[in-house]
C-alpha cells in the first residue's frame, strides 16, 4: 500500500472501536524527530492488517525524560512492542551527532526499559552516513565512526536480551536510496527528516515484527506450474520443450525454483496447484534435468482440472493449516482474482511480471518474518513433505489405530529444559488450532514462568518416517493448566492424550491434588474444544478441573497406549 | 476524481464533493499544521513540482492551492 492509502485508513481510526477487531496490539514509539506522520502511517498499516492499534508516542523531544522516568507514558503504555528509532543524519546537528555520551546514556536507559518491558523492544540502527566533509572516506568521519560504534552497541544489547531485536535501517536505505530517504526541507522546517516513502517502508518493517509477534506469519507457498515454475505449457511443449535451463528465460525459472528451494530449506512448506495432466507433470519432474525442485519437496499436490480456489481449500485441509497461512503464486491474473475473491485471507502477490522479476519479488514478500528461527522451523518444509508419504500409509484400508501403531510413534517429554524455551515460545506464537488458551509468549515470558516455578513440559515426537520435532507444549502454574497446545502435524495420533497422562502423573507426584484448566474459544481453536471434557476434566465455575487422585489410576485411550514415552 | 482532490480527500478525510475552492484550514479542522505539511509533500510528488517554503505557507484555501499548482505544473487535472 502507498502513503495515501495508509493515511486514509488512519483517518478512519477515531470512528473505530476495539471490539470491531479480532485482535489489538499496544505499540510504543520513541524517536528524536517529529513523528506524528510516522505514527499515522503505522496506525493505517496496523489497521490494514486487521488489528486494532493502541499507540503511545513519546512526545516530541521527550524520549530522554520518558526513558528515565518509570512513571512516564512510555512505561505506562505496557506495550506489546516498543519501537525506538533515532536519527543521527549528517545534515543537521543533534544530541547524537554532537556528543557520544548522549547515545551511551540513551542506550543504557533503553536497556533498563527493556528489562521492565513485558513486550518486544525493537531498536532501529542509525543510518550509516554516506556524505560528509570526508568525501570517499565518509566512514572515517567522526559521525561515520560514531554510527559504527552505536550500531555495534545496539547489536550487543540485542544479543544480551531476548526481548530486544535490531532493525537494520541501512537495509531500508539500500533498497530506497539515501536521496529518496531524507527530506531536507522537512528536516530543517519541521524536524521531519524523512520522506513519506522512507516512513512507509519503516512502518512496514515494524508491521513485519507485529505479524511475527501476533503469530500472523505465512507457512506455505503454493505454486502454479506453467509459466510459474517453468516457462511454457507442459501439456503442449512436453517435458523437454518447456523453458527451463541455462538460457534466458529458462534460467530465470531455474533460479526461481532455487529460491523456492531456499524457502523450503528455511522451513516453508511447498505445494503445487496446477491445471494439468498429472502424467505430464510427472514426466517433467522425472525427465527434465534442470528441475531444481523435486516432487519430494512438495507437501501437497493438486494437479488436476478443478477450480484453483477449491484446490487451495483442499490443500489447507490436507496440510491442516489455515488458509490465512498460505501464499499463492500464479502468473495468471484470472486465477489470482478468483482466489482473492473467494479467500481474501490467502496472500496472492502479483506475479504478472517477467520471469526475471520472480526471485526478487519472492524475496521481497514480507509474509515470512519471524522473531527467531529454530531448528524445527528449518525442518518444517521437509516434515510436511514426509507427511504426504506418511499419509499414503495411513490412507490404506483398515483400522486407523492399527495404522497408527504401525507408525511406531515415540515421544520424549522434557520438563523445564531451557534449551527448548525458544521453540516453546514459538509454538505459543504460532499454534492456532489445537490450543486451549491461545496465550502468546515470548522467550523471556517462558524464562520468567520458569523462574517463578511453573512446570513447562514439551514433547519431542518421532515415528519411523521421521521427526515431527517438538510439537506439544503445556505450561502448568500452581496446578493451573495455563497453556496446552499441539501442532496440527500430530493431531489424531493420541499424542495429546499420552502427554496429558504424563503431566497428570507428574503433577500428582508433586503434590497437586486437582489440575485446573480453562478453554478460551477463538475463531480457530475448535479442534481443542472438546478436549478437556473428553479427557477427564469436569466443569467447575468458569473453568474445568480434574481430580488427579482418580485420574492417575485411569489408563489413557487406546491410541495413546501405542505411544512409547521417555522423559 | 482529479489527483489534487484525491490527495485532499485522503489526507483530510473529507469527501471529494465537499472539496470546493473555499475549503480552508478554518473550515476544516483536519487541515492542521501537520496535515498542511503532508499536503505540500504529496502534491509536489503527484505533480512533479516544487514549492518554495513561503509559497506553500502562504496558501489560504483549496482555490489557492489549485492556482499555485497550475502556475507550476506542466499538465494539470484538478
Amino acid at each position: 500500500m502507498n502513503f495515501l492509502s495508509y493515511i486514509k485508513k488512519a483517518a478512519e481510526y477515531p470512528n473505530l472501536e476495539r471490539t470491531d477487531f479480532p485482535a489489538s496490539i499496544s505499540i510504543a514509539i520513541a524517536t528524536n524527530f517529529t513523528d506524528d506522520i510516522l505514527k499515522n502511517i503505522v496506525t493505517g498499516a496496523v489497521l490494514a492488517e486487521g488489528i486494532y492499534p493502541v499507540i503511545t508516542k513519546v512526545p516530541y523531544q521527550q524520549y530522554h525524560f520518558a526513558l528515565k522516568n518509570p512513571a512516564s507514558g512510555l512505561y505506562g503504555a505496557d506495550a506489546d512492542v516498543s519501537f525506538f528509532f533515532m536519527n543521527a543524519g549528517p545534515f543537521k546537528e543533534s544530541a547524537f551527532t554532537s556528543a557520544n555520551g548522549h547515545f551511551d546514556e540513551v542506550l543504557q536507559d533503553i536497556e533498563r526499559y527493556a528489562e521492565k518491558a513485558k513486550g518486544m523492544v525493537v531498536i532501529g540502527t542509525f543510518i550509516t552516513p554516506s556524505k560528509s566533509a570526508y568525501g570517499n572516506m565518509a566512514h572515517e568521519s567522526p559521525l561515520g565512526r560514531a554510527v559504527a560504534r552505536y550500531n555495534a552497541a545496539i547489536a550487543a544489547l540485542a544479543a544480551r536480551r531476548d526481548n530486544v531485536s535490531v532493525l537494520d535501517t541501512d537495509r531500508i536505505i539500500r533498497t530506497l536510496g539515501e536521496e529518496k530517504a531524507y527530506d531536507l526541507r522537512g528536516l530543517y522546517a519541521f524536524d521531519i527528516p524523512f520522506s513519506h516513502e522512507f516512513m512507509v517502508v519503516l512502518a512496514e518493517e515494524w508491521i513485519a515484527y507485529i505479524r511475527a509477534i501476533t503469530g500472523r506469519v505465512k507457512k506455505c507457498i503454493v505454486v502454479d506450474l506453467d509459466n510459474t515454475l517453468w516457462g511454457g505449457v507442459i501439456g503442449e511443449a512436453g517435458p523437454a520443450g518447456i523453458s527451463l535451463g541455462p538460457d534466458y528465460p529458462g534460467n530465470a525459472f531455474v533460479n526461481f525454483q532455487r529460491a523456492l528451494l531456499e524457502f523450503y530449506e528455511r522451513g516453508i512448506i511447498l505445494a503445487i496447484n496446477s491445471k494439468n495432466n498429472p502424467e505430464d507433470v510427472d514426466e517433467a519432474f522425472e525427465k527434465n534435468p534442470y528441475m531444481v525442485l523435486k516432487k519430494d519437496h512438495f507437501a501437497a499436490l493438486r494437479i488436476n482440472w478443478n477450480e484453483k480456489s477449491e484446490n487451495l481449500r483442499e490443500i489447507a485441509e490436507e496440510l491442516n493449516i489455515g488458509l490465512d497461512s498460505m501464499v499463492f503464486i500464479d502468473d495468471d491474473p484470472l486465477h489470482r482474482e478468483i482466489v482473492k475473491a473467494r479467500f481474501p485471507e490467502i496472500a496472492v502477490p502479483d506475479f504478472s511480471i517477467p520471469p526475471e522479476e520472480f526471485v526478487r519479488t519472492l524475496y521481497g514478500l514480507r509474509y515470512f518474518d519471524q522473531l527467531s528461527l529454530t531448528e524445527e522451523d528449518r525442518q518444517k518444509g521437509k516434515m510436511y513433505a514426509d507427511e504426504r508419504k506418511r499419509k499414503e500409509v495411513m490412507s490404506m484400508p483398515g483400522d486407523l489405530s492399527e495404522h497408527i501403531a504401525k507408525l511406531g510413534i515415540t515421544m520424549h517429554i522434557s520438563k523445564n529444559d531451557k534449551a527448548l524455551f525458544p521453540r516453546i515460545s514459538q509454538l505459543t506464537l504460532k499454534t492456532n488450532q489445537f490450543n486451549l488458551t491461545t496465550r502468546r509468549y515470548a522467550d523471556h515470558d517462558i524464562e520468567r514462568f520458569n523462574a517463578e516455578g511453573a512446570a513447562i513440559y514439551s514433547g519431542l515426537v518421532k515415528d519411523k518416517f521421521g521427526d515431527y520435532g517438538t510439537v506439544i507444549v503445556a505450561i502448568v502454574k500452581g496446578g493451573m493448566l495455563d497453556t496446552l497446545l499441539m501442532s496440527c502435524r500430530v493431531m489424531a495420533r493420541g499424542v495429546e492424550c499420552a502427554f496429558l497422562d504424563f503431566i497428570a502423573k507428574d503433577q500428582h507426584a508433586h503434590g497437586v491434588k486437582a489440575l485446573r484448566a480453562e478453554f478460551i474459544p477463538t475463531a480457530k481453536n475448535a479442534p481443542a474444544a472438546g478436549f478437556l471434557e473428553e479427557h477427564g476434566f469436569t466443569r467447575k465455575g468458569d473453568g474445568y478441573e480434574m481430580d488427579l487422585n482418580t485420574y492417575a489410576k485411569r489408563p489413557c485411550s487406546k491410541l495413546a497406549k501405542t505411544i512409547t514415552i521417555t522423559s | 476524481m482529479g489527483k489534487l482532490k484525491e490527495i485532499f480527500s485522503a489526507v483530510l478525510g473529507v469527501k471529494a464533493d465537499e472539496i470546493t475552492d473555499g475549503l480552508s484550514p478554518q473550515s476544516t479542522p483536519s487541515w492542521d499544521s501537520l496535515n498542511a505539511i503532508v499536503l505540500i509533500v504529496e502534491i509536489e510528488k503527484a505533480f512533479n513540482v516544487k514549492f518554495s517554503y513561503d509559497e506553500a505557507m502562504a496558501v489560504k484555501n483549496f482555490g489557492e492551492v489549485v492556482a499555485l499548482v497550475k502556475s507550476k505544473a506542466s499538465s494539470f487535472n484538478e
